[in-house]
């Protein structure tokens, strides 16, 4: 005899149906899940901190120049010691903070801009299209990244803004590229055939369809990315180029202290130490966001 | 007389984020030479990991053969080191084993006569160019035309069945006593099932192998096995001749996966196709009482009280792990 | 796999001839008389502007910009690169002198990366959650946060300063001497080849453990081969193929590194020519020397493109 089947589906096993979770949720919990990742966000919101409340963190005003206290080494008083002009070495270090932060955000979000534009044009329309701004990136990728910042800088003149610039067209390529393949894979799905033939037009399909699926690859890229602009910033001011004194930089300080490194070697040697700790946050970060988000991604980025 | 290979109260478990999943829960079955059998169940019911610990190629973080023995020619294979000299010359010389995905069961790097000879030379000896013939020989044999030029072919060069062809190929090339297919035709389209399904069964004969048919599929047993296991979450419910388990089937969830099977030849109106109500068990989170319970419509006061059934006897080679008898209650 | 050369020979031709575009027209960026691309600041600010005129239809300033584009070009191609201006020499012949410096720190550092990259990385992921793959990941993972430039002052600190075992820097041609050329380039190999080291041991073991966890690895056990054979012959190959990408990338990056590690190190090459010249406004080098490295990458990216080819046969018989 057949029992009834409502009967028989004893509530044990409705419990075994897996809950709900909502995506953001799932991506919180992987994240700070990775110790790794909450050490680089921790770093990172610490950078952001002292990168605003700078003039409350530094001790001293970073351009004083003292030039009774040139080059000390470090003591209670100056924590890093003093630099030729007697500057106060911790507290250039705090608005360098500034100088790092506004770089990085500033270049990185040109180069996502314009790069996830060119790549999304170049994917979505095809053809010659697709060649021609392909090649112009391939072109673009032949020059160091370095390279390119530092004609782009000089040939400009320095200044945060030109820095910014130059930073941003450095780093185009990698994001247009990325837009370019991610737009490709997902063109090919059905369902943009689907879309299309229900009428849905390029601008509407660009953004709903295409941009959502290639954001944690953005995001990931986008992260690493500012630890990218911050390493070769530091480069373009440690040669010279990039802002101008008497506003800090770090890469500037690595290379005003490299004469006088036997002096207060401080000075040349805790801006390094300030940019890789940034630099491992962001990459922390970008490698957490990456498991978090899709980590198929894993092998690729 | 005993058997080729006997599994004794084979226990495997993975370790995860949520708990301990029990795969394989005390798992016993042997198989003998010549002959083929087929082992059966739905998706997570642990029959792919029971065949994968025979030959100890489960991913030892997660998972961990926790008990039982592994009975090949008398010999406890679970006693060898997995990464040991032993079980290597058992893999594949004496144990074969075809998966489940064509696509991305062979190397893309290595060409397919590279990925016959390295068999053929390891376990049988042979030089590089006898190992080469060999190879085009057993191309031949799985029913690859041309197989010679093929030898140089790289595996994204064929179509799935093709692939599958060669997995048959190298499974065969070393004359193992036991052959296990693991779901072999279910990434396939129907018409190359079929095929491969028969040049299996074709080449056993020949080659006097014993095969193990794991599936979901009851129509590919239904035609190839000449004894079937039936598992459910972890554990085998009923086991017997091929003839027996369809035609007369015990355990409720044996009746349950024929009656959800069409028939050929019947119509919407001799009979219902009656799915089995509701879903498959969470294997963390096991109950002490019979797995199938929530889902099985024959049960009595006694299931919801007692320990999993044993299986116990009903018939020649028959036995069910059941404590009523579904036949009185038809 | 010829088809597949020639394809990507031509495409490094087309990308080559699109980098000297941009340069080209880089260079019309500049603010100001565009003059200064030949002759100094200072010269302009002296001659009248008659003299100025004619110096302008010499350098053919006064033809549209396509047509200049087109004679430069013709130019670079027979070999005319132009005179510097501030050093007056054919700059041709600086960039002779100064490139196989520059190439030679970068074929050892380039080697070095490779060699130690993938090996590291294959021992972390053959040797996946040891103590060895914690302490090796750590240092991958701060190895690709590290100024190079910053790395070279603290190295000349410690070895050359303070301990005086190496020397400052600076230049001696392996031929002259090959210890004294090798001990002056320890340092500023190690400086280039840092980061590529980590971003490789990265990548190879990510991709290692990508590849290990493959349906064919499986296959490859169930066959009964040894782990030996498996590492050697079925995982690494396939692992690989998305490393050599990383590798070539590689290139760039250490020709980029060399701008400014050939400062610190007080080394005479390319990248130091370059970063001088752009300082003192040399452009006609800056334009000359920004195409020789593009080529000099264009053609390593091209070897890196073949042997991905040999290395995924899908690719060769697509």
């Amino acid at each position: 005899m057949q029992n009834n089947v409502a009967n028989t589906v004893e509530p044990a096993a409705l419990s075994e149906i897996a809950p709900a979770q909502s995506e953001f949720r799932r991506v919180m919990r992987v994240f700070f899940g990775r110790k790794l990742a909450v050490v680089g966000l921790v770093l990172i919101v610490f950078l952001i901190i002292t990168a605003i409340f700078a003039p409350w963190l530094a001790p001293y005003p970073p351009n004083d120049i003292d030039m009774t206290q040139t080059l000390a080494k470090p003591s209670a008083e100056h924590w890093l010691g003093t630099d030729n002009l007697g500057r106060d070495v911790l507290s250039r270090i705090i608005y360098g903070a500034r100088t790092s932060m506004i770089i990085a955000v500033g270049a990185t979000a040109m180069s996502v801009i314009l790069g996830e534009a060119l790549g999304l044009i170049a994917a979505y329309f095809g053809g010659i299209v697709f060649q021609i701004i392909m090649r112009l990136i391939d072109a673009l990728m032949a020059v160091p990244m370095l390279l390119i910042a530092l004609i782009m800088a000089s040939l400009l003149g320095g200044g945060v803004k030109n820095v910014i610039l130059a930073l941003g067209v450095g780093m185009l390529s990698v994001h247009a590229r990325m837009m370019c393949a991610q737009a490709l894979s997902v063109k090919q799905n059905d369902y943009i055939l689907a879309a299309r033939a229900m009428g849905m037009g390029n601008l509407r399909m660009m953004f709903l369809e295409i941009v959502p699926n290639a954001f944690p690859a953005l995001v990931v890229v986008a992260t690493v990315g500012l630890g990218a602009v911050i390493l070769t910033e530091a480069g373009l001011s440690f040669l010279g180029v990039g802002v101008m004194p008497p506003y800090p930089a770090w890469g500037g300080m690595i290379s005003d202290g490299y004469k006088y490194i036997l002096s207060n070697p401080a000075l040349s040697l805790s801006p390094g130490v300030a940019i890789m700790l940034v630099v491992f946050g962001f990459n922390m970060m970008g490698d957490g966001l990456r498991d978090a988000l899709d980590p198929r991604l894993r092998g690729v980025i | 007389m005993s058997s080729l290979l006997e599994v004794k109260n084979l226990k495997t478990y993975f370790k995860t984020d949520r708990g301990l999943v029990k795969a394989v829960d005390g798992v016993s079955f042997y198989i003998d030479e010549h002959e083929i059998v087929g082992l059966v169940g739905e998706s997570g019911c642990g029959k792919s990991v029971t065949m994968l610990s025979t030959i100890q190629l489960i991913p030892t973080p997660p998972g961990i053969i926790a008990d039982g023995k592994v009975l090949f020619e008398g010999v406890d294979l679970l006693q060898y080191q997995t990464k040991g000299e032993e079980m290597s010359i058992i893999r594949g010389g004496k144990i074969a084993m075809i998966f489940q995905e064509p696509m991305t069961s062979l190397n893309p790097v290595l060409t397919i006569g590279r990925q016959i000879t390295e068999m053929l030379e390891l376990h049988l000896h042979m030089n590089p160019h006898p190992a080469r013939e060999k190879a085009a020989e057993l191309l031949n044999l799985v029913g690859i035309p041309d197989a010679k030029s093929h030898l140089d072919d790289y595996p994204h060069q064929f179509s799935g069945g093709m692939r599958q062809r060669v997995m048959i190929a190298i499974a065969i090339s070393c004359d193992p006593k036991i052959i296990i297919a693991d779901e072999p035709t279910t990434a396939l389209d129907v018409t190359t099932q079929a095929q491969l399904l028969e040049l299996m069964q074709e080449l056993v004969n020949r080659l006097n192998t014993s095969l193990v048919i794991v599936t979901h599929n009851l129509g590919v047993v239904a035609r190839y096995a000449e004894r079937i296991y039936v598992m459910y979450a972890g554990r085998i419910v009923e086991s017997g001749l091929s003839d027996d388990i369809f035609l007369n089937p015990l355990h409720p969830y044996t009746i349950g996966l024929l009656k959800c099977v069409p028939q050929l030849g019947e119509t919407k109106n001799d009979r219902e196709l009656v799915p089995i109500s509701g879903l498959p068990p969470n294997l963390i989170s096991m109950p002490q009482t019979c797995a199938f319970l929530p889902r099985c419509s024959y049960h009595v006061e006694k299931c919801q009280s007692k320990v999993w059934p044993e299986l116990r006897a009903v018939g020649n080679q028959h036995f069910v792990s059941c404590y009523i008898d579904t036949r009185e209650n038809q | 796999m010829t088809a597949y050369i020639i394809r990507r020979l031509m495409l490094g031709v087309i990308i080559l001839l699109l980098v000297t575009l941009l340069v080209f027209l880089a260079m019309r960026l500049l603010p100001g008389d565009p003059l200064i691309i030949f002759i100094s600041q200072s010269q302009t600010e002296v001659y009248s502007p008659a003299q100025l005129a004619e110096l302008r239809q010499e350098y053919g300033l006064d033809r549209t910009l396509p047509v200049q584009y087109i004679s430069w070009l013709g130019n670079m191609l027979r070999g005319d690169m132009g005179k510097s201006i501030n050093l007056g020499q054919d700059v041709g012949y600086l960039i002779s002198k100064k490139l196989p410096v520059t190439i030679y720190f970068g074929v050892m550092s380039f080697i070095v990366s490779a060699f130690f990259g993938i090996i590291f990385g294959v021992i972390c992921a053959l040797r996946r959650g040891k103590w060895i793959d914690s302490v090796v990941t750590v240092l991958a993972n701060i190895g690709i946060t590290l100024p190079a430039f910053w790395v070279g002052i603290l190295l000349m600190y410690l070895f050359s300063l303070t301990l005086h075992w190496l020397p400052t820097g600076g230049y001696v041609a392996p031929t002259e001497s090959l210890g004294q050329s090798l001990r002056s380039a320890i340092m500023p190999v190690i400086c280039l080849s840092l980061f590529s080291v980590a971003a490789l041991t990265r990548q190879t073991r990510s991709a290692m453990l990508e590849v290990v966890s493959q349906d064919y690895i499986r296959t490859a056990w169930s066959k009964g081969l040894r782990e030996r054979v498996i590492i050697l012959r079925h995982t690494i190959k396939n692992a690989m193929i998305p490393v050599i990408t990383i590798l070539g990338l590689q290139v760039g990056l250490i020709f980029g590194g060399s701008v400014l590690i050939e400062t610190v190190f007080n080394i005479p090459g390319m990248g130091r020519l370059l970063a001088d010249s752009l300082f003192s406004h040399d452009y006609q080098i800056v334009q000359a020397g920004t195409l020789v490295i593009a080529m000099v990458v264009v053609l390593s990216n091209l070897a890196v493109d073949i042997s991905y080819g040999w290395f995924d046969p899908r690719i060769r018989y697509g």
